[in-house]
């Protein structure tokens, strides 16, 4: 995706853009965000008895959407909110449409109904169950979080039902792709960041040129191709990819980023991607864009019947909407495997037609729900020979889905490198949920405070890269839920996971507001910018960091560190004056952070970002109520998830392995 | 990399050898022109049934050098090269930076066309009034030739005056060369002159269509081999030289 542009000279509500050539292109926003902001404005009004006069939310790509509701009215018990769907310069069918939501009080949690103009799903196999309402699960969290961020500050402690309408959605749906996959009687409410990006072929087609042309800067030996988000999901969760391979995401374009790659001089490139796109390589089409051609049942249908499926099978995958579906049929007449590899013969005669020669080239294809489906025989000898060169790690913990799959029924071993309070939190309630946890901490001090509850070993100590990969060995999931400034760490697990071919998640804090603090980018900047400055300095960076400000009079320096002989010593070793050293263990309360900052009259407090759970706000807090300037020392954004979107990753193989499927 | 070197770079000299060459076909046709007119004026509508003449390899030796642009090798400078993608490598720039940009560099541009137009347009009405001929318009021409060469390597006013870039290199217009060289060829309507001057044109609409689609290649803020860390040509160290 494109860097969103604000345009300071667009005074309209949503100037946001992106840029194709010399022009500028403008955003608009999905209509999961105007469901999202018609349940906020009809919340408002419902709760409050006030029309709200702009509506306001910040989708999950970051950018905030403010907006003025088209009407907003109340009726008895319900209110209605209504806000109009832009898509900026992208047109689509749904394109000035007005979402509307009604919302009415009850008794606890909030339920989202699809109400006149939004589909209904009546096929397995799509982002909602059979008989649900078409609006996906991001515009269903994103609803939800709006209502109850209203609900929250309004300080109404109950629930709310929502339905969400669309006049005129039944028209617009018949120019969608909704009849095809079975969604009846409506649109969809979609989106996944909450924007519509506007964006020419040709644009799309030279950033895939780009990065494949960056990806050989180091060399041009391999490259993995993924078609979507599926696959960029697939490899960074999957056991032994992308290894040390670059990767590069190729949209639909698969045909055209074999030839720049073949262009670009690389010699094999591996294709990873979702069985929904890349069984279309099987009948030749090398643009997996819907628009173009679909025909993924009729392929799956055509490869049955060259197996010996009866016309009554081959009718049945004609009637199915996913590819999933089409795999649970097989699976039923067990002919997934005769058909799996048919498919995969055709697949690889397509892409070495395509490849005419110029790279090596083989595919793996994969399901959300069956994991790795297969690989193409060319895949398979150039992953063996990756695995040889060392790139990829050996695989172990990864099966190919197939029919005979036992029962797992051991337990499972997931390994999470904390010392930080979500670690705590995420490893105790892994363990209540019958996962065996092994908690790496660097510190005695980080084991002391490690709850240890049945299921959890906790391991002390810093390791060498031999030992992370000697603790991973069998562990099914690695959790790095080290602090966001132990770099060096999450780098060697990142390491340790790609070595072993374990699957990693890196658990990540949330960057946090600075608004109105000088942000450094390291201790030393924050030194350098204090030294010409007066005043005491309460330090609450830890020790580690504690030499950088060496150049500083000592006795300006008020060190708060933990508790412990060695952060002591390193004061002392420092020269710190004993009066000066704050030895205590946190979370800090904004008061107890005031009443320092006022005691040791303090003009400058120097922190990390530690996030809400490193206690950061309570140190701004503190830091604007009492007028002095705050030193953040920033940190770049990071990758991954947070702790509930972990727990739900954590969960989710967690179910897996105990209901025999695979990963 | 020493920004200082006095060493000729091999783009420098490339230039010198182009520049010698194209010297020595304007002193050819000068001459020739200076002393033979008539015979230079027949050979212009000689077809090449009746043999090969100086204005059939002229119009080879043109046709050549603009082919090289539309299909334009890896030897050639950055300055042409930056249009392509592969000699693109980006680096973090504010897009709207960028078309301000394109826009200030587009409105220069087409002030150095409208001025260019208006001085071609005093030669095409004395062409057309009769007080100069084809011959006149050919040698215009040449000169032209000669004075693209002039302007890489010793002074050029639409730079100086118009365009302001730092150096070829980071040119908008580079190669506007060969429109602007073909511009008087506009004028005489025979195969030799429209096929010189439609070609040329060819050549400015493929840079043009690049710079509409890609204007990230040709600013130094977002392509890094526009910076002079990364020049390998160093013109400007000679064109500087000669400019003070």
């Amino acid at each position: 995706m494109a860097d969103l542009i604000r345009n300071p000279e667009d005074n309209t509500p949503f100037p946001w853009y992106v840029r194709s050539g010399t022009k500028l292109l403008r955003c608009g926003y999905t209509t999961g965000t105007c469901a999202a902001l018609a349940a906020a404005g009809a919340a408002e009004l419902l709760l409050s008895g006030n029309k709200p006069e702009s509506v306001r939310l910040v989708t999950p790509k970051g950018i905030p959407v403010d907006v003025v509701p088209d009407y907003c009215d109340k009726k008895d018990d319900q209110a209605v909110c209504a806000v109009r769907k832009d898509g900026g310069d992208d047109l689509d069918s749904t394109d000035g449409l007005l979402i509307t939501a009604a919302v009415k009080k009850s008794e606890s949690g909030i339920r989202i109904e699809g109400g006149a103009g939004v589909g209904r799903v009546t096929r397995p196999g799509l982002d909602q169950p059979v008989g649900e309402a078409a609006i996906n699960s991001v515009p269903r969290k994103m609803i939800t979080a709006a209502a109850a961020g209203v609900c929250e500050e309004l300080g109404y402690p109950g629930g709310l039902e929502i339905t969400i309408s669309v006049p005129g959605g039944e028209v617009a749906a018949k120019k969608t792709f909704n009849p095809q996959l079975g969604i009846t009687g409506g649109i969809s409410i979609l989106g996944t960041s909450g924007i519509v990006e506007p964006m020419s072929e040709q644009a799309l087609l030279d950033t895939i040129a780009i990065e494949i042309r960056q990806a050989g800067c180091g060399q041009k030996d391999r490259l993995i191709l993924t078609p979507g988000n599926y696959g960029a999901d697939y490899l960074r969760s999957s056991a032994g990819l992308p290894g040390l391979v670059p990767q590069v995401k190729c949209s639909n374009y698969i045909g055209n980023a074999i030839d720049m790659a073949a262009n670009e001089g690389f010699r094999e490139v591996l294709l990873v991607g979702h069985i929904g796109k890349l069984v279309k390589l099987a009948g030749g089409i090398m643009n997996t864009h819907s628009r173009y051609a679909d025909g993924r049942r009729e392929l799956f249908c055509a490869h049955a019947a060259l197996c010996g499926a009866s016309a009554e099978i081959c009718r049945e995958l004609m009637e199915q909407a996913m590819t999933d579906g089409c795999i649970e049929v097989l699976l039923r007449h067990g002919m997934w495997e005769e058909v799996k590899q048919s498919l995969l013969i055709s697949v690889q005669e397509h892409l070495e037609q395509r490849a005419a020669g110029a790279v090596r080239i083989g595919a793996l294809l994969f399901s959300n729900v069956y994991g790795t489906l297969g690989t193409t025989a060319e895949a398979d000898c150039m992953m063996d020979d990756w695995r040889a060169a060392g790139v990829l790690p050996e695989p172990h913990a990864e099966h190919v889905f197939t029919e005979k799959q036992e029962e797992k029924t051991e337990q499972v071993r997931i390994v999470i490198f904390g010392g930080t309070a979500e670690g705590r939190e995420l490893s105790a309630r892994l363990a209540e949920e019958g996962a065996d946890v092994t908690v790496c901490v660097a510190s005695e001090y980080g084991n002391a405070v490690q709850e240890t509850v049945k299921g959890i070993h906790v391991q002390t100590g810093t390791l060498s890269p031999e030992e992370k990969q000697e603790l991973l060995r069998d562990a099914c999931l690695c959790v790095d839920a080290t602090h966001p400034y132990a770099l060096h760490i999450t780098e060697s697990v990142k390491e340790a996971c790609i070595r072993t071919g374990v699957r990693r998640i890196r658990l990540v804090r949330a960057a946090s507001r600075t608004d109105g603090a000088v942000v450094v980018r390291s201790a030393g900047e924050a030194a350098e910018y204090l030294q010409g400055r007066k005043g005491n300095i309460l330090l609450t960076t830890g020790v580690k960091e504690l030499q950088d400000f060496r150049q500083i009079d000592r006795s300006r320096l008020f060190p708060r560190v933990l508790p412990l002989g060695e952060s002591l010593a390193a004061c002392e070793e420092m020269g710190i004056p004993a009066k000066n050293i704050i030895a205590m263990q946190g979370p800090f309360s904004r008061e107890c952070n005031e009443a320092m900052i006022r005691q040791l009259d303090i003009a400058f407090l120097v922190s990390k970002d530690g996030g809400v759970r490193g206690g950061f706000p309570e140190k701004a807090e503190a830091a604007e109520n009492t007028g002095i300037c705050m030193i953040v020392i920033g940190r770049d954004e990071e990758e991954g998830l947070d702790l509930q979107e972990t727990l739900e990753e954590c969960r989710k193989v967690l179910h897996r392995s105990y209901s025999g499927g695979t990963l | 990399m020493n920004l200082h070197a006095k060493k000729p770079t091999p783009m420098l000299k490339r230039y010198l050898v182009t520049f010698f060459f194209r010297l020595a076909v304007f002193i050819i046709m000068l001459v020739i022109y200076l002393t033979d007119r008539v015979r230079l004026e027949e050979l212009m509508s000689q077809p090449i049934v009746n043999g090969v003449t100086i204005i059939h390899v002229l119009w080879v030796i043109f046709m050549i050098m603009m082919l090289t642009h539309i299909f334009p090798s890896n030897r050639f400078s950055m300055a042409i090269k930056k249009a392509d993608h592969v000699n693109y490598d980006p680096q973090e720039f504010e897009e709207l930076e960028l078309l301000r940009f394109v826009k200030e560099q587009n409105i220069r541009a087409w002030t150095v066309l409208l001025v260019w137009l208006c001085f071609n347009a005093v030669f095409g009405l004395l062409y057309l009034l009769g007080v100069i001929k084809d011959i006149d318009l050919l040698m215009l021409t040449v000169f032209y030739f000669l004075s693209d060469y002039i302007c890489i390597l010793f002074y050029c006013p639409f730079q100086f005056k118009i365009m302001k870039n730092r150096c070829c290199v980071n040119c908008r217009i580079y190669d506007w060369g060969h429109f602007m060289i073909f511009t008087p060829m506009l004028f005489i309507c025979n195969f030799f002159s429209w096929s010189l001057f439609f070609t040329s044109c060819v050549v400015l609409i493929r840079w043009e269509l690049y710079y509409a689609k890609h204007p990230e290649r040709f600013w130094f803020g977002s392509n890094k081999n526009l910076n002079c860390v990364n020049c390998k040509d160093r013109i400007c160290k000679y064109k500087g030289k000669c400019n003070s």
